[in-house]
């Protein structure tokens, strides 16, 4: 799936996020309408970074956007939060993602009543499962009760963009930009990237969870698949791309019926044809839209000579993400991507593949330059969504404090003992030390859904750690310190647009149609400029102005 | 039931009832293998799911996944919580459609019924959507509890309309001569009409269960606690997250974990087992059921 269609992938969740934006905007900013948007303005002041401690077995990766590696565990983990952070012993509500399945109620689970002795105050969460979670945190934005700390990411819900500028979350550089962040030394070693690309139009309004700046970009292929049609390394340039590709369709070769890829991810012929990430900032000021670019073609015609030489699954445009990783898994396609850090370890797609198919050597892949140069490697937002403080609540200064304490206790770094417990639990119950100090899961799978709360902004993706698969760990690191260096980020992030939020429906279901159309063969390359003119007069253009405003408001 | 060919209808010939019994079988395998496939994948060995292919039978039957998903309290708490909402929720449910379905059919002796069966069908046509619900349920304090997963829905106004239809066809002397005999409303309710409606009340009483026990928007929406959870939210999540198991301090074989596909096969079998099982019992009501108000006389 291209960047253009991904980044504005719309779902009911979606449409009922815009729908409901502009409504629970106005109910919790009172008698502001929803057109009434008040952007903060301003240049960001991005909190001061403080650099991770080192132990041994680290190895730093001397690149701010690229994780250390760590080849075990902390011999002798470090405490990183002195005091409670929670000296009122007020409850702390919050608003949660759940990914997995729900927790026991409090009382029947061990972790959840020691987090909250930890913290000093019970944690009262209200989880919404991570599928309806845009419909459930824009409902409880109409009831005006947010919860003390709200998981914000407008991905699930666009229109809480729009919620943010009318004021309906504190804008917290007052406590975490510059020297300030120092009170709370956890967030400070979150990256700086996350604050940058988490702020809205120069405000800081929540804490964000980091993942890699490079991320769902770098995938993995059949590196044993290449041998066997005679690649020594990863292929050269567009033409060798589309040879391996192809080659993977070739039962000889993979001894099943398969394909080259399951979806049809065209971010790998982008960042090929070097495609503007999302848009392309020009000198002028202007923004370009990927779409209107004649890379954007060329990629697309490399799609479309895949999909004619079968190399893509047919069923592809209809896969969910679980199927799309069962099909490599299975040994059925030979490429496949998806977040970085769960592509790695012996439960990663990696070790799993390995272990499912004899002989598999599933090796992390960035593609060539399509003229044999570099590739342009797309960044993501290098965080996935951010804890917010309603604003009601951070009327109250020490309130803020304290919650702002929480967080920095689920911030807490590798190597620290707040690490084990919020990553790995309780030694004894749910995990013990092997031999070499690495924690391994106890195997009692009755206790695998007590940590359901631990997922704030804590950096368990900041780290290349992989128990069972210590070679992984600089396998990863290796191929970001390639791609993050080739890498740009999208120039809208953390800019502001009304149609962006309201259209993308829209936008994103016409991108699909002529995309796909394109690349199936349902329509002509020559299309292309019904399509580019329908875009435009869809929503595109009036979102380059408003996105270009918004620039000039916070540059 | 036996049925019986008319006098008037010739037998078939043999090629044209062979070919009828043909078509069928055909039917009923391509609707019963879905359901054996999901049985046989919930009961394979890790292994064998995940050599992929059609299971029809497990080779190496496994309980795997049950004990995967039986882990804890979770699913047998949100089984619990499934079954008695739907238990009371179907019994509300009819209480208030027959007692409203009842008012509504003597149009001639409750005034302004039909201007309030005109709003009643209303709710058909509009819905009021999300966030007004969720503000209604909020202003009924009743958030995070299981009155929001049976209250905002306890007449459904095609229910209503079916009920109220079956209750018009029973004739008019059977009431009047009750009238005669001194018997109150409710008398009449409970001797007369109900006992010649067993068919519509069981048919609608299904309605209502499935409905019920299927729902899981409203719990997603109204409650706060995952504690309360009905079966069909857990099954949600596990469904869509594929697995139970924790997996970041995991370092056993992957091939001793049951694959997403055994995880969501054996929930599939659990969370739709209760519901058929009631099927049979209504069965025979449900021809008679689903006729009512088709033919007015």
């Amino acid at each position: 799936m291209s960047d253009l269609v991904r980044d504005t992938q719309w779902t009911r969740r979606g449409v009922l996020g815009a729908l409901a934006g502009g409504a629970a905007a106005g109910l919790l900013a009172g008698c502001k309408s929803p057109d009434d948007v008040r952007p903060p303005g301003g240049k960001l002041r991005l909190p001061t970074a403080i650099p991770q401690r080192r132990f041994p077995g680290m190895t730093p990766s001397g690149n701010p956007g690229v994780p250390p590696a760590f080849e075990r565990f902390a011999a002798h983990p470090f405490t990183s939060v002195e005091k409670k952070p929670v000296p009122s012993g007020k409850e702390v509500s919050t608003l949660q993602i759940l990914w997995g399945v729900p927790p026991p109620s409090m009382h029947s689970d061990p972790w959840w009543l020691d987090l909250n002795k930890r913290l000093g105050a019970p944690v009262n969460p209200l989880l919404a499962p991570d599928a309806s979670f845009g419909d459930k945190l824009m409902t409880v934005m109409a009831s005006g009760d947010l919860p003390d700390l709200t998981y914000i990411h407008t991905d699930y819900a666009p229109g809480i963009q729009r919620a943010i500028l009318q004021g309906a979350f504190t804008e917290l550089s007052k406590y975490l930009s510059g020297d300030a962040i120092k009170d709370f030394p956890n967030l400070a070693q979150l990256p700086t990237y996350s604050w940058k690309n988490s702020a809205v139009e120069g405000g800081i309004y929540g804490v964000p969870r980091p993942i890699p700046i490079v991320n769902g970009r770098v995938g993995l292929y059949r590196r044993d698949w290449a041998k066997k049609l005679g690649f020594d390394g990863s292929p050269k340039n567009a033409d060798e791309l589309l040879k391996m590709f192809t080659g993977f369709t070739q039962e000889k070769v993979t001894g099943k019926r398969s394909w080259a890829m399951g979806t049809i991810d065209t971010a790998v012929a982008q960042q090929m044809y070097r495609v503007p990430n999302g848009w392309r900032l020009e000198k002028s000021g202007r923004l370009v839209n990927a779409l209107e670019t004649e890379e954007f073609v060329e990629a697309l015609e490399f799609m479309r000579k895949l999909w004619k030489a079968g190399a893509i699954h047919p069923d592809g445009p209809n896969l969910s993400g679980e199927q799309l990783g069962d099909l490599f898994k299975n040994g059925q396609t030979g490429y496949y991507a998806q977040g970085y850090i769960p592509e790695f370890g012996v439960s990663g797609t990696r070790g799993v593949t390995k272990e499912a198919n004899k002989g598999a050597d599933p090796y992390p892949f960035m593609p060539p330059g399509h003229d044999g140069g570099d590739p342009l490697m797309y960044q993501g937002p290098g965080y996935y969504g951010y804890m917010g403080i309603p604003s009601k609540i951070g009327e109250d200064e020490k309130r803020t404090r304290e919650l702002l304490g929480v967080l920095d206790y689920f911030a807490a770094p590798f190597g620290s003992k707040e690490y084990v417990f919020m990553t790995y639990g309780l030694e004894g119950k749910m995990f013990k030390y092997d031999k070499d100090g690495n924690p391994v899961s106890t195997g009692d799978t009755s206790t695998s859904n007590w940590m359901a709360l631990n997922y704030m902004c804590e950096p368990m993706e900041m780290a290349f750690y992989f128990p069972g698969a210590a070679s992984d760990a600089l396998l990863a690191q290796k191929a970001l310190q390639q791609a993050v260096p080739l890498s740009v980020p999208n120039p809208t992030l953390g800019l502001v647009s009304e149609t962006a939020i309201n259209r993308a429906p829209a936008l994103s279901q016409l991108n699909t149609d002529y995309q796909n159309g394109i690349i199936m063969g349902n329509r002509s390359i020559n299309d292309m400029g019904d399509w580019r003119k329908r875009w435009r007069t869809t929503g595109g253009d009036k979102m380059r102005s408003e996105y270009e405003d918004s620039l000039a408001r916070t540059s | 039931m036996r049925t019986q060919r008319p006098p008037w209808m010739e037998r078939p010939a043999w090629y044209t009832q062979l070919s009828k019994t043909a078509v069928l079988i055909v039917l009923t395998i391509v609707m019963l293998v879905p359901f054996v496939y999901v049985i046989a994948v919930s009961f394979s060995a890790p292994a064998d799911v995940r050599a992929g292919g059609l299971i029809l039978f497990p080779k190496h039957p496994s309980l795997t996944a049950y004990r995967s998903i039986l882990a804890g309290d979770v699913v047998s708490r949100a089984m619990l919580v499934s079954i008695g909402i739907t238990i009371i929720g179907t019994a509300l449910s009819m209480a208030m459609t027959i007692l409203m379905a009842y008012g509504l059919s003597r149009t001639r002796d409750v005034p302004g019924s039909r201007f309030i069966l005109i709003l009643v069908l209303g709710t058909m046509l509009f819905g009021a959507g999300v966030i007004p619900n969720f503000l209604l349920v909020k202003e009924l304090r009743l958030l995070d509890t299981y009155g929001s997963l049976i209250l905002p829905g306890v007449i459904s106004a095609f229910n209503l309309v079916v009920v109220r239809n079956f209750f018009m066809n029973i004739p008019r002397e059977l009431y009047d001569s009750a009238r005669t005999d001194g018997a109150s409303e409710l008398k009449i309710l409970l001797t007369i009409v109900l006992p010649l409606s067993k068919a519509v009340i069981a048919v609608i009483s299904l309605f209502y269960a499935v409905a019920y026990w299927n729902d899981f928007f409203n719990a997603m929406i109204y409650l706060n606690h995952t504690s309360k959870w009905p079966i069909q939210l857990v099954l949600r999540q596990f469904v869509l997250e594929g697995s139970p198991l924790g997996e970041v301090t995991s370092n056993t074989s992957v091939a001793q974990q049951p694959p997403p596909q055994s995880i969501q096969m054996s929930i599939v079998v659990l969370a739709t087992a209760p519901i058929l099982v009631v099927y049979p019992f209504v069965q025979k009501y449900f021809t008679k059921g689903v006729l009512t108000g088709a033919i007015k006389e």
